[in-house]
């Protein structure tokens, strides 16, 4: 039933999402065309200018909306299906409430890395038609890419064989936070939908708003005590080996993979309880 | 012969407030092969009766069983369940919820929906929105009566459709008469439906049975339409003002 309900979640996007894909990777184009313009000309008596700059303008907030409108489809869909009238249809399908949920969860990650795919293509056309010199040659995406690799180079010379194990790590954090970011939203459009029988988004919205204002108090109370650590701890850290660097990033990575884990498995079951117990369509 | 009802209620209470039961150790129970009116004034839990089994509502407490099982979103293939209010996705094409009844109900009749709709002259190739309140619920119970479940809960369906779409939409639901299954049937109009009806069940508040029984009996008895019966329950019933 997954398959299904996947089919039908994804099927409701994927027109809008293709058109808006081909729209940012054509204005990309323009906008990769107008740093091009402006590179290549100068700001003094240079006539296009300002539709360069416009250009320029155009693409970067094009490529924000995209991301925004594509997400916000997804959560909206997530309540839509789920507390308004269309729940009647999508909770008297022979299906199980989990796996309708799951198949919200895994519809919204494939969003997720989708948009970052046409995103990261979108820069990747862009750089790729912007010159390094004045006179036209060279390229910013050959540059970027030096620079990309020196990087890498630069990581695994210093960490050898370690690179490698931080950089999975790496990516299991991003899958983990694109993953957390959703459920944190589907928690609160739930809890929301499932207090009040009337102005359900407002709800849902109003304790999206306290969850995130919670979370930032955190942040900011974590990375103060983390300043305060490091800069107590500078000189001990000047003391240490390299082995034992090595290990103190990798224990960091792995505390910050598992956090995002329990804070996924939180978010996850208090949001599929409440699906499963609480949900009352009156 | 397995007499297993298709629907059993035990001692089902349900409160949307505390205090106020809406139903209140409700007790109920559907043969087989009937087509049972489910009548009562407003409020008096009818709807909430139908969203407890097809499992929208949480129950406080009680049990419910479908054939013998448990209510469980496994049950739901048994249920075809037509809600009082318009509940498909307006962008979808009516060809296109005829393709998710499919993927979902492996009972879903598709020829039969298609006729149904053709004989009702709803375009398959139009979206719900561009369709009248009227037709998007034509195409609901199309599509609720296109399954071949063992329980059809139909909640108002004939509110909202004009008198002449009626006839056909009562046609439908005795169409689908099977020794297997059975209908559940609320609403107002009861003068429309009182033809199609097996059994009836007068609800009062706080989901209690006033009068029940075999339709053709009690007219007989009584010299009385159900109808008539209903305004003379009601009227005189305490708390229905």
């Amino acid at each position: 039933m997954l398959r299904k309900t996947l089919k039908y979640d994804l099927g409701a996007v994927y027109k809008i999402w293709l058109i808006l894909s081909a729209t940012v990777l054509v204005l990309s184009v323009v906008g990769g065309l107008s740093i091009r313009d402006l590179v290549m000309t100068g700001d003094e008596g240079n006539p296009f200018m300002l539709f360069s700059i416009m250009g320029i303008l155009v693409t970067i907030f094009s490529l924000c909306a995209y991301v925004l409108i594509i997400e916000l489809l997804v959560l909206f869909r997530f309540y839509q299906n789920f507390f308004t009238d269309e729940a009647y249809l999508t909770f008297t399908l022979p299906v199980k409430r989990k796996t309708l949920f799951n198949s919200k969860l895994i519809g919204a990650f494939i969003w997720s890395v989708a948009n970052i795919a046409v995103v990261i293509l979108a820069i990747t056309i862009m750089l790729a038609l912007v010159p390094v010199q004045g006179n036209g040659t060279g390229s910013a995406l050959y540059e970027f890419l030096k620079i990309v690799l020196e990087l890498i180079k630069l990581l695994f010379e210093n960490f050898s064989g370690w690179a490698f194990v931080y950089c999975v790590l790496g990516v299991i954090i991003y899958l983990l936070s694109t993953v957390f970011s959703t459920l944190i939203i589907y928690a609160c459009i739930t809890l929301g939908c499932t207090m009040v029988r009337k102005y359900k988004l407002l709800m849902a919205i109003a304790v999206y708003y306290v969850v995130n204002m919670l979370i930032s108090l955190l942040s900011y109370v974590a990375s103060f005590v983390m300043s305060l650590v490091l800069i107590s701890g500078i000189g001990l850290i000047e003391n240490y080996s390299e082995a034992q660097i090595r290990v103190l990033v990798l224990f960091t990575l792995i505390a910050v993979a598992s956090f995002l884990t329990v804070m996924c498995i939180l978010a996850y079951r208090f949001s599929l309880s409440r699906i499963e117990r609480r949900l009352n369509l009156a | 012969m397995n007499d297993t009802p298709v629907l059993q209620c035990k001692n089902l209470t349900k409160s949307y407030k505390l205090g106020t039961n809406v139903l209140d150790n409700f007790n109920f129970s559907v043969p087989k092969g009937k087509i049972i009116g489910l009548l009562g004034p407003n409020g008096c839990g009818k709807s909430t009766l139908l969203k407890l089994v097809s499992g929208l509502l949480v129950p406080n407490s009680g049990e419910i069983e479908i054939c013998g099982i448990p209510r469980s979103e496994e049950t739901n293939s048994l249920i075809s369940y037509l809600p009082e209010r318009t509940y498909f996705n307006s962008r979808m094409r009516v060809s296109e919820l005829i393709d998710y009844f499919s993927d979902f109900f492996p009972d879903f009749d598709r020829e039969l929906a298609a006729k149904m709709l053709d004989d009702l002259a709803i375009p398959k190739g139009e979206r719900l929105r561009a369709l009248s309140k009227g037709m998007k619920e034509k195409v609901q119970l199309v599509m609720v009566m296109s399954r071949r479940a063992k329980l059809y809960l139909l909640d108002e369906p004939i509110g909202g459709v004009d008198p002449a779409s009626r006839e056909y939409i009562l046609n439908t639901i005795i169409g689908n008469y099977s020794p297997e299954s059975s209908v559940i049937i609320t609403t107002h109009l009861i003068t429309d439906i009182e033809p199609v009806l097996d059994e009836f069940a007068f609800m009062g508040w706080g989901g209690t049975i006033l009068r029940a029984g075999d339709a053709d009996t009690v007219r007989a008895a009584t010299g009385k339409t159900l109808d008539e019966l209903f305004r003379e329950v009601f009227r005189y019933a305490p708390q229905n003002t």
